[in-house]
């Protein structure tokens, strides 16, 4: 059965090829638009993923695919546990990923995820984290916080 | 690492392959993959203020209103204009006005969250800010000693309390406040023997154009006035209000240009700021028995009434002109006082449906209607029941970005 499938053939920026059912391919909007205007039987280049990247995102869809017919509880269950998996570096490889393929639900889970690590930090606290590099002039930031001084200001 | 336990198969089977094909798989896991753009840039750590712009917006939009404004003095990459992404529905929550005190200069105010925010002065700072302290509110609403008329978007109108031990009775002394920018704004005086009965003040996110609507009756002539001014005003506009009769205004709302004013006996009256005149919309309703403990509240832009003594709603019907009883709020939850808010009861909020908070009727915390069951669990409403039981004013939180002192005044 399984092989009558159309299979879509990924590739990815280091080379890794992967074959994909058409059902889990289409549940990235980019994939699904190249398979509608007919340029999707060659292969596919994606030169800004890795094979590792892509093969969590191909077990993502699948995990979706598979789980159309599961209370969204478990979807919801099954999403959490696979993100909560992720470490940061490879979180803003997904995120990206995901952006680029159109998976409208990855997206959202991963950008819910950094949210959730945002949630409550400060400023300084959110540079730490992600590793950013604070690219205001002191005296923009100070702009910044003047605005809205109570939402930066703790009183101990 | 997540490659290990995901165990995902790559690629066709070997022997499916051309020999080409096996050749340069072969060469990659051997040479190129140490070298893979991946290896080097874990070296280098990734660049999250590279990311698109709207993978920045989709992460904003999982965020609450405060987490916005501090994401924006991270990096000028996730500094970005937020009033196009829609808040969450718990941020529309009010949050309580718990302390307000001119004597000692203390405001505190909790969020929905049971955060608590007192205002204080900056170290070394000369100006006063509010300031967010975690999690210590457990207390019930201490004290305000001017007297609240309403609030809007951010914003509130007091009255500055009295020197009882003056002989002479000073004229009455209005402003606007607003605990996020610690700002004040004094308003004109007011006619002496005035008294305000009623005021209410509109303001919003779409434009800074405020107007103060104070309703009030000179204890000499026993007349009645509507008295309208904006910040930077420097004196009230002034209109003899006659003709309704019975004058005990109990309540006061602004929708789109029009101040509804609800009387003893469910009389609904609007007046045109524009116009600068007013239509009696109802005559006290002989079939419904109101009482004097009647509050406005606007939902969805219709005007509604709140009995407080016999916990009724009803909405205006325009098409018929009279008050109609509404038993079910369905996707609402209404925070009464003096200013009354509604939130969509929907998502992050939806524990809220059919409930109605009102801190100034011994606090209570109602389910409106017959779909409420299993609210008394939910901690959402838990945390509004706290936050009613310490709340003295409801405040919008101005989620659209705030106006500041000079925004108002300088509004056309």
């Amino acid at each position: 059965m399984a092989s009558t499938l159309k299979k879509i053939i990924l590739k990815s920026c280091d080379g890794k090829i992967l074959e994909v059912e058409e059902a889990v391919a289409v549940q990235s909007q980019m994939i699904k638009n190249m398979i509608e205007d007919d340029c999707a039987n060659e292969e596919i280049p994606l030169p800004d993923i890795t094979g590792e990247i892509l093969s969590m995102i191909i077990e993502y869809c699948k995990m979706h695919v598979d789980g159309e017919n599961n209370s969204n509880n478990e979807l919801i269950a099954r999403d959490a546990d696979f993100i909560t998996r992720v470490d940061l570096n490879t979180l803003y490889y997904l995120i990206v990923a995901a952006n680029f393929l159109n998976v409208k639900s990855l997206l959202d889970l991963t950008c819910q995820r950094v949210a959730d690590i945002i949630k409550g930090k400060s400023p300084e606290e959110i540079r730490l984290t992600f590793n950013i590099k604070n690219d205001f002039t002191p005296e923009e930031e100070e702009e910044i916080r003047k605005k809205n001084a109570w939402a930066f200001d703790y009183k101990d | 690492m997540f490659r290990d336990f995901l165990g995902i198969q790559p690629l066709l089977p070997e022997a499916e392959m051309t020999s080409t094909d096996i050749r340069r798989k072969r060469s990659e896991n051997n040479e190129e993959r140490p070298n893979s753009k991946r290896v080097k840039l874990e070296k280098h750590g990734v660049n999250w203020s590279d990311i698109p712009r709207d993978v920045v917006e989709c992460i904003i939009g999982h965020l609450s209103w405060i987490d916005r404004i501090r994401i924006r003095a991270v990096c000028k990459a996730w500094s970005v204009p937020t009033r196009h992404i829609p808040v969450p529905t718990i941020d529309k929550v009010p949050w309580a006005l718990k302390t307000f005190s001119w004597t000692d200069d203390d405001c505190r105010l909790v969020d929905p969250f049971s955060r608590e925010y007192v205002r204080g002065k900056l170290v070394g700072g000369e100006k006063s800010e509010l300031f967010y302290v975690e999690r210590t509110f457990a207390s019930y609403r201490s004290r305000c000693d001017a007297v609240h008329w309403g609030s809007a978007y951010g914003w509130i109108l007091f009255q500055k309390p009295q020197d009882w031990g003056l002989k002479v009775k000073p004229s009455t002394m209005l402003f606007l406040y607003s605990p996020f920018t610690t700002e004040i704004i004094k308003l004109p005086e007011l006619k002496q023997h005035l008294t305000p009965h009623v005021a209410t003040f509109s303001l919003n996110a779409t434009s800074p154009k405020c107007v103060i609507f104070l309703f009030a009756s000179d204890s000499q002539s026993h007349k009645t006035y509507v008295n309208l001014c904006s910040p930077g005003d420097h004196s009230w506009r002034t209109f003899e209000f006659t003709g309704v009769g019975d004058n005990s205004v109990l309540s006061a709302v602004h929708v789109n240009g029009v101040f509804y004013c609800v009387f003893a006996g469910g009389r609904l009256v609007g007046f045109n700021v524009q116009l600068q005149e007013w239509t009696i919309l109802a005559d006290p309703s002989p079939s419904v028995h109101f009482s004097l403990r009647l509050k406005l509240i606007v939902i969805d832009g219709d005007v509604w009434v709140f009995d407080q003594a016999c916990l009724k709603l009803y909405r205006f019907d325009f098409s018929e002109m009279r008050w109609v009883h509404v038993k079910e709020l369905e996707k609402h939850a209404l925070f009464m006082g003096r200013s009354s808010f509604s939130v969509p009861a929907v998502g992050e909020t939806s524990d809220l449906a059919n409930t109605i908070f009102c801190y100034d009727c011994g606090s209570t915390c109602l389910c409106y209607g017959s779909t409420c069951l299993g609210h008394k669990e939910s901690p959402l409403y838990l945390k509004c029941v706290e936050l009613t039981k310490c709340a003295m004013a409801w405040i919008q939180p101005p989620l659209d970005g705030l106006w500041t002192a000079n925004d108002l005044i300088n509004a056309v």
